[in-house]
């Protein structure tokens, strides 16, 4: 099953839910409307054989704005990984929740939640799974900060060089 | 489970924690006749193998200030300042034949954040910088491992 | 008037209504030597049952998706190389294929021969500490030992082949650092030839032993619905007799060429995919490990040890979504280029964040020494689990 087949068979099925292919070498990813994620997502798995959730990640695109949620459905029929992405308001983004149809997406859309801060609507518990629960902020999106002090101890910031004696590779 | 099935399990641990005490027998009276693998470390050391990554060394001598060490650093632990040579001095040259346009002020590696990574010593013109096989340097304060290879002295 | 018995009787369950039993709250972790590491699990105990299970990880996250952000392609391998410390030859290699197949840099046959051997020596060695360590767990402690000292043999021959013992950035983006030696030649064709014979003194050792197999079998159970479900791969898969493997099924570098099995589970001691069979699938895949060496070893093709690479890896604008087989499962990288130097995003999916995400559903109901059988199948490393 090609990628063009996936594609026809859920514009097929929900014409409105695909936006279009987004043509992102050396792999192509499908634009999907977040209000009908739950339903290709289920559709996939149980007619296209698409049994796995391979990975589910947050992204953040400060210059869009946007955030995104990038799904990796995995098929071990067709031995195939396809692509779907969500684009989301970048404040206050939330999608519905994917853990009625994978136990796998409880604690990856933890991890998403902890480090974009996008919302997942039935999740049991979203809650921050890496960073410690009263941490303040979430880490990978663009515009993060990190704090001079968390908890009264100084967060040391080896990397933040501001003489130009190193090259500056690794400023966080 | 009947007794018997008891008794079939108690046969079986018998027999298979045999086993492989036979096996441990055998390996221990291998190690105890042939002498110990271990060694004593402090008074013998282990050979280390050509091209073991260790402790980091510059030889200021024949470098010429590049910067290509610091932007290959993964951890931004090399310092390098340099300004340009006064050109009345006599020209100044490694041993490879590189000529030195720059003059190293400064050139400093913070051990201690060091990640052994080879990158550095990979991306080097002049192959000044290299991992020697050292790998005993604790110190007692942090601020010592910060190595000044222009003041270098150990 | 009653008698003595009925008194007693009356008397105790009378007792044993009044008595007080509580559901205790057990923290396990995160310092504590069987759970390979820094995880914590939050236990619920009724007397000696489990009724829950909760892991709390995150003790060791090192911000590796954040710092690959900041530093260019090169310089995320070594960062790569401390996320399944134990296995880092296969990270590597996971990475290298990951930006290779976005630049579409040709790696000369010679650096896919040496990736290839390497990273099925990491595999012996990753599975040689998951054997020792399991043996631990279940109070052997001559496994461990024997284990570790086989180990430090492959770490000798990837000392002498890379120059360094545990994180090695070895693999390089277009092939590897250094060229392989004829001494480590030599030097890993006598290591297979003392260690092929060992892996059944092991299974005699440990695998078939019968304190061994009543511990372990019918212990944490896994079904395929629950592994799907749960996104599982790598050994947990198979363990429950799906043949997947990612080097037989989608194979990348040179696993077209050579020769191999993939073993399986088949619930030869109790319940198809419970502990002992995950266990045993890692010894089996030692063996398998070994043959591809050995097919390998002695036709390293001639030609240089790395392809044509600029000083600074130049990525063209898109994403990719590479996946290898690691000793733990399959080890995916999800990279977004926007065609600069530096990576915008980069997601590791790691097979053990996934694999501790089952603990729960694994132990619910069982004894507090099968938590610890468990977590031992499941061979995590919290270096990936935390990243």
């Amino acid at each position: 099953m090609t990628f063009e087949e996936i594609h026809q068979k859920l514009v097929a099925k929900f014409p409105q839910a695909v936006q279009g292919i987004e043509e992102t070498a050396p792999e192509k990813s499908l634009k999907i409307h977040p209000e009908h994620i739950v339903a290709v997502i289920r559709f996939m798995k149980e007619e296209m054989q698409f049994e796995t959730l391979g990975d589910l990640c947050g992204l953040d695109y400060p210059a869009l704005p946007a955030s995104c949620v990038a799904y990796h459905m995995q098929s071990y029929a067709h031995k195939k990984v396809v692509r779907l992405k969500c684009y989301l308001p970048r404040e206050g983004a939330s999608i519905e929740s994917l853990t009625s149809l994978f136990k796998a997406a409880n604690w990856l859309e933890r991890e998403a939640f902890d480090m974009f801060g996008i919302r997942f609507n039935g999740h049991p518990e979203l809650r921050r799974i890496l960073c410690p629960e009263d941490w303040v902020g979430h880490p990978l999106r663009k515009d993060y900060q990190t704090p001079d002090y968390y908890n009264g101890m100084p967060v040391p910031l080896y990397f933040d060089n501001q003489d130009e004696s190193t090259a500056g590779n690794a400023k966080t | 489970m009947t007794f018997t099935d008891y008794l079939e399990i108690l046969r079986d641990i018998v027999v298979s924690t045999g086993k492989g005490m036979a096996i441990t027998w055998r390996t221990f009276v291998k190690v105890t006749t042939k002498g110990a693998i271990t060694i004593q470390y402090p008074e013998m050391r282990d050979q280390i193998p050509l091209g073991s990554r260790g402790l980091l060394f510059n030889d200021v001598e024949d470098c010429i200030s590049c910067k290509q060490c610091a932007a290959a650093c993964p951890v931004d632990c090399i310092h390098i300042e340099a300004d340009k040579k006064d050109a009345t001095v006599a020209p100044d040259f490694t041993k490879g034949g590189v000529r030195k346009t720059l003059d190293l002020k400064r050139f400093e590696i913070d051990i201690s954040l060091c990640c052994y990574c080879g990158l550095c010593s990979a991306a080097c013109p002049t192959d000044c910088l290299y991992h020697t096989k050292e790998y005993e340097y604790s110190v007692y304060e942090r601020d010592k491992h910060i190595m000044d290879y222009l003041h270098y002295q150990r | 008037m009653s008698t003595t018995h009925e008194m007693v009787e009356g008397h105790l369950s009378q007792s044993l209504e009044n008595l007080r039993t509580d559901e205790l709250l057990l923290n396990m972790g995160p310092q504590h030597p069987s759970t390979h590491g820094v995880l914590r699990v939050v236990v619920v105990t009724d007397g000696e049952i489990v009724k829950a299970a909760k892991p709390e990880i995150g003790y060791l996250h090192r911000c590796f998706e954040k710092h690959s952000e900041n530093v260019d392609y090169m310089g995320v391998a070594p960062y790569v190389d401390r996320l399944d410390y134990l296995a880092s030859m296969n990270n590597a290699m996971g990475w290298a294929i990951a930006v290779e197949g976005m630049v579409g840099i040709e790696v000369p046959r010679r650096a896919e021969f040496i990736r290839v051997i390497t990273a099925e020596l990491q595999r012996i060695a990753s599975h040689l500490m998951s054997f020792g360590t399991y043996g631990l767990d279940m109070g052997a402690f001559t496994a461990f030992m024997f284990g570790f000292r086989d180990r430090e043999m492959i770490l000798d021959i990837f000392e002498m082949m890379s120059g360094a013992r545990l994180l090695y950035n070895y693999m390089w983006v277009g092939g590897v650092s250094r060229d392989i030696t004829p001494e480590a030649i030599a030097k890993t064709k006598s290591f297979l030839d003392y260690f092929e014979p060992k892996i059944d003194e092991y299974n005699d050792l440990l695998s078939f032993n019968k304190i061994f197999i009543e511990r372990t079998k019918d212990v944490g159970v896994i079904d395929v619905e629950t592994c799907h479900s749960y996104g599982l791969t790598g050994v947990m898969l198979r363990g429950c007799g799906v043949k997947w493997d990612l080097r037989k099924e989608v194979p990348y570098s040179i696993y077209k060429e050579v020769e191999f099995d993939v073993p399986v589970g088949s619930g030869e001691m109790g319940t198809l995919g419970d502990c002992w069979d995950r266990h045993i699938v890692r010894m089996r895949e030692m063996k398998e490990s070994v043959r591809i060496v050995r097919q390998l070893i002695d036709n390293i093709p001639a030609g240089p040890h790395r392809g044509k690479v600029g000083k600074v890896v130049k990525v063209p604008a898109g994403e990719s979504f590479s996946r290898t087989e690691c000793p733990r499962g399959e080890l995916a990288f999800y990279i977004v280029s926007d065609g600069s130097a530096k990576p915008f995003r980069v997601r590791c999916k790691s097979p053990c964040f996934l694999n501790i995400s089952t603990l729960d559903e694994l132990t619910r109901g069982v004894m507090v020494a099968d938590l610890i059988a468990t977590i031992g199948s499941l061979d995590i490393v919290l270096g990936e689990v935390d990243r």
